[in-house]
């Protein structure tokens, strides 16, 4: 695959793969790094990306692999490129990043109840808009399983914002 | 949408049963009419919504692109360097086992030409040994016979 080929069909999956670690780390700066490190890990195996058969599948894999790495590490390093000064520009917008802060917290409280099966079904579905039968592909799950434990998650999550209007509370 | 087809329809989803057709319907009618819904509703789909729409640093690309360029770059010099380190590890292990063998063939040489000489000399010892017992055992033969021949006049 070449440089042109890698920006033309894996870049555009760039804000997917963003969100989907954002919403298995909760933190910004480590999901933009979580991205880096796939992205690079698909650059240095580019020769073999044209083998396979749904590579945005693939790369959803990857991420939450990583993803998840990261998260059991107790380091919050991230592998740099070599000895290559390696950042991105600061978010320029305080308010925003406190926006977004309160934003991925909803969003961790709304998880964080869930199976982790349920987890990855709801982020999937429901942040990055996949249909059930990319689940099914992403997930190596079959059809029922996918369908039961979106209806659950999505009960849990009915039953949460019930609460709410019940008694006022968070949790 | 009706009010009764938005809530057959957010029945439906909360149920697990809607495609994604019929999700992107909901949520859009939702912006425009918000009274059936509670507020914790409105508010689960609108941070839904906001959440899918967070974006990471627009500049990722161009950084992305430009540090595996100097990535290459910098593959490409590695790539020399331990290529030549090789050549010069194989040499340096070439002319180590050619001076070892040399050294090696000279010692056992030495050694071939020592045996060759222990034997020599252990040869012409053993000749001279065996001259000078065939001497002895000449002269051994001719004192049997005289006494032989001694006993047959003393028994005549």
């Amino acid at each position: 695959m070449t440089k042109e080929q890698f920006t033309s069909v894996i870049f555009p999956l760039q804000q997917k793969l963003y969100r989907y670690a954002l919403s298995i780390v909760y933190d910004t700066a480590l999901a933009e790094d979580i991205v880096q490190e796939v992205f690079l890990k698909l650059w240095n195996k580019r020769e073999g990306l044209a083998a396979i058969q749904n590579i945005e599948a693939w790369c959803i894999r990857l991420t939450r692999n990583a993803a998840y790495d990261k998260l059991k590490a107790s380091s919050r390093k991230v592998e740099q490129l070599d000895s290559i000064a390696y950042s991105f520009v600061a978010n320029s917008f305080p308010d925003r990043e406190a926006e977004n802060a309160d934003l991925i917290q909803s969003i961790k409280d709304l998880l964080q109840d869930l199976p982790e099966k349920q987890q990855e079904i709801f982020r999937l579905r429901e942040l990055l808009g996949y249909s059930n039968a990319e689940i099914e592909e992403i997930l190596a799950l079959d059809r029922n399983q996918v369908k039961v434990n979106l209806f659950r998650a999505r009960q849990k999550i009915k039953s949460k914002l019930l609460q709410l209007i019940n008694y006022g509370l968070q949790k | 949408m009706d009010f009764k087809n938005k809530s057959s329809l957010l029945q439906k989803y909360w149920n697990g049963e809607t495609n994604l057709e019929e999700e992107g319907r909901l949520k859009k009618s939702l912006s425009n009419q918000k009274e059936e819904l509670s507020e914790s509703e409105l508010q689960y789909f609108e941070q839904v919504k906001q959440f899918s729409k967070l974006e990471m640093s627009p500049a990722f690309e161009q950084q992305f692109l430009s540090a595996i360029d100097k990535k290459e770059g910098a593959t490409i010099r590695q790539l020399f360097f331990r290529h030549a380190s090789t050549i010069a590890a194989s040499l340096l292990l070439i002319i180590a086992s050619m001076v070892g063998f040399s050294t090696w063939s000279a010692h056992q040489q030495a050694e071939e030409l020592a045996a060759r000489e222990a034997f020599e000399t252990a040869k012409h010892s053993l000749l001279l040994m065996s001259s000078k017992l065939n001497k002895g055992t000449s002269a051994t033969y001719k004192l049997s016979k005289f006494t032989s021949t001694q006993q047959k006049i003393k028994t005549n």
